[in-house]
């Protein structure tokens, strides 16, 4: 019998056997939900699990617990890794899958895939708000319909042909244990304060991330049709915004923001206690958050021209290459330096030469896109990583163009910048020579790719300079 | 087409010698399951009723997620030859399956292709007889030279070669020659 790598989540929990899994299951809950908590959620599963509905989850072991506290009364099969997935599926096939959106550029082939061996699957794709976009794509490819983060239970039921209605306009929270906080006294649940603990993990995510979470926190904690914050420069919201409750949040006396909910339940002077203790929550995480970003913005940046530093380069290059390695998407990383860029240092002194590093640094920023890694690698040197979230790579895939029209454009107006640091007595005109090495064709690893970069520069040095040269060789060469 | 059966060739391997691999099952004759992709490989192997005699996969293109389209191949066919060759052949660990022939880089691939498909599979038929205990050689073997002494002396050599490098390094050309016998039969 063919045993697939990936597992029934109820094998996880129950693997002992019924009785004793059960125990298993309740000591898991009683952790995350109380006693009461996890006996109801034994009880309910136990009895849902007669039902034995099979929902396939490839993403995270964070989206599978997810689920399995939105959808107990499913046999939850999970894989984190999409073939095995996939293989899974053609295993013993089910009517409904959630995949989540992080599987990246390779989720398209997933569910094209799925379909092949399921035409009438529903495929529901899950993901965080800002990969909506991406999320919206994969219809195209074949999924059914997609949830954001947080996830409603009525929702994702519902989205799985698990519940007969449409989804609720008013969100449930997750966890089916808690008691309805608005029913209760002032005092955060202990659903609440997990919640916060986890965002306040996250700070490092940064204030953009943090307010969204904060956003979905403040919605489920109080039952809310809609929440939206707005706090410094940011804002976010969840669900109807319908005649909000309107609460300024504010820092030493200055109103830095607001916050705005719809559809809360409870006593309006309740209401109002909670949402003020809400807003200085808000502002504190907010406050931290950006303070993380920015220190992390500090340890990261170039001093002399603001670009990044080569600690991130680096730290940048490897994460990439290893993305590009699992979802097959090619990284390019273009090095370069300023041609006899000494001389510039002794004819016009080391404040034109940094100055010369400064307007180069400008150029090329204005020439790369948002998400390109643009670092300054050393002295003269400049680096900057091209990637793209493309489609994944087919066999006889050449080099990308793209990062070769970019590097030929800075090129381009580099030749035809005035520097202003230089000033009237400026030579004809400043270049550069470097060299272009693309993942996996010329590299197989960050250091790889280095090299072959480095090599490729040598060679524009040796034929002339003033020019980008394309690495041609093999990894390793 | 050839009575071996069928060959699944996951072609995610560089294009040329993907090609190489495709003109070498043509021109004996053996009917193809070609998949362009490790997605593509697993739905075959999920809608596949027959066993292939041979899989052989290009590993170019695999990410290292993707390894394990390599032990799923051969949980569901233990018996069959599993052939990978191309570039990422290096990053596949050794104990991502069992029993792969590894065709890297330098001439292993070519060593390979150099022999008939009928050669290849002879030897891999007496590995797989070995490897399942109390089975016995199939009754409708035709080739009376495939259970004569010689085989048996060459099978010893197979297992023992394939247990000290198949599963932890690349072989190299001359390796592929000593497991797949040292006359060569003239390609079809």
């Amino acid at each position: 019998m063919i045993r697939p790598a990936a597992h029934w989540a109820s094998e996880v929990e129950f693997q002992a056997g019924p009785g004793e899994a059960r125990q298993a299951w309740a000591a898991r809950g009683s952790s995350a939900f109380g006693e009461s908590g996890a006996r109801q959620i034994q009880e309910r599963r136990t009895e849902w699990m007669a039902s034995g509905i099979p929902v396939l989850v490839i993403g995270a072991e964070s989206l599978r617990d997810a689920l399995l506290r939105a959808l107990p009364h499913v046999d939850l099969r999970w894989s984190d890794n999409p073939l095995q997935g996939v293989w899974l599926f053609g295993a013993a096939p089910c009517e409904r899958v959630v995949l989540s959106a992080e599987i990246g550029a390779v989720l398209g082939r997933v569910i094209e895939s799925l379909r092949q061996l399921a035409p009438d699957a529903r495929i529901i794709v899950v993901g965080r708000p800002h990969l909506e976009p991406f999320a919206r794509q994969m219809l195209q490819r074949g999924a059914t319909d997609y949830a954001l983060d947080p996830l409603a239970r009525d929702e994702i039921q519902s989205l799985l042909g698990l519940a007969g209605d449409e989804p609720s306009k008013v969100r449930q929270p997750m966890h089916p244990a808690e008691p309805n906080p608005a029913a209760g006294s002032d005092a955060p649940t202990a659903g609440e304060l997990a919640a916060l603990g986890q965002i306040l993990q996250s700070l490092g995510d940064g204030p953009r991330a943090t307010l969204d979470r904060l956003c979905a926190w403040v919605a489920e904690a109080i039952g809310a049709a809609g929440v939206a914050i707005e706090s410094e420069s940011f804002t976010s919201s969840v669900g109807a915004s319908r005649e909000p409750f309107v609460q300024p949040i504010e820092r030493a006396g200055r109103v830095v923001g607001r916050l705005e909910i719809s559809g809360g339940t409870g006593d309006p002077p309740r209401l109002a206690r909670r949402a003020a203790a809400y807003a200085r929550l808000i502002d504190a995480c907010m406050l931290q958050a950006r303070e993380q970003q920015q220190l992390r913005d500090l340890a990261s940046t170039d001093h002399l021209t603001g670009l990044k530093n080569r600690r991130y380069f680096e730290e940048s290059l490897r994460s990439l290459v290893d993305r590009a390695a699992a979802d097959r998407s090619s990284v390019t990383l273009l090095l370069f330096d300023i041609d006899d860029f000494k001389s510039y240092n002794d004819r016009f002194g080391y404040e034109v030469g940094d100055g010369l590093l400064r307007e180069i640094s400008v150029l090329l920023s204005g020439c790369c896109r948002e998400q390109d890694v643009v670092a300054r690698f050393g002295g003269d040197e400049f680096a900057v990583v091209f990637w793209d979230a493309q489609e994944p790579r087919v066999p006889g895939s050449t080099h990308p163009t793209a990062p070769t029209a970019l590097a030929e454009r800075f090129h381009r107006a580099l030749t035809e910048h005035q520097f202003k640091c230089l000033g009237p007595h400026a030579p004809a005109s400043v270049t550069i020579s470097g060299g272009l090495a693309s993942f996996p064709w010329d590299g197989r690893s960050a250091a790889e790719l280095v090299r072959a970069a480095e090599r490729a520069l040598r060679e524009a040095k040796g034929v002339g300079k003033n020019r980008i040269q394309i690495a041609s060789g093999k990894p390793g060469e | 087409m050839s009575d071996a059966g069928f060959v699944i060739h996951v072609a995610t391997g560089e294009t040329r010698a993907a090609a190489s691999v495709d003109r070498w099952l043509i021109g004996n004759h053996v009917a193809v399951v070609r998949a362009e992709d490790p997605y593509a490989a697993v739905v075959s192997l999920c809608r596949e009723t027959r066993e292939p005699a041979m899989v052989v996969v290009g590993t170019d293109w695999l990410a290292i997620s993707e390894h394990c389209l390599l032990s799923l191949i051969r949980e569901k066919y233990p018996n069959a030859l599993v052939a990978v060759y191309g570039g990422g052949i290096d990053e596949i660990a050794p104990n991502v399956a069992a029993r792969l022939l590894r065709l890297g880089d330098g001439g292993a691939l070519e060593e390979f292709l150099s022999r008939s498909f009928d050669e290849v599979c002879r030897h891999n038929l007496h590995e797989a007889s070995v490897a399942m205990p109390g089975s016995a050689a199939p009754d409708d073997v035709e080739d009376g030279d495939r259970w004569s002494g010689r085989a048996v002396a060459d099978l010893a050599q197979f297992e023992k070669l394939l247990e000290s490098v198949a599963e932890s390094s690349t072989l190299t050309p001359a390796e592929v020659a000593t497991l797949l016998g040292e006359q060569k039969s003239p390609a079809s």
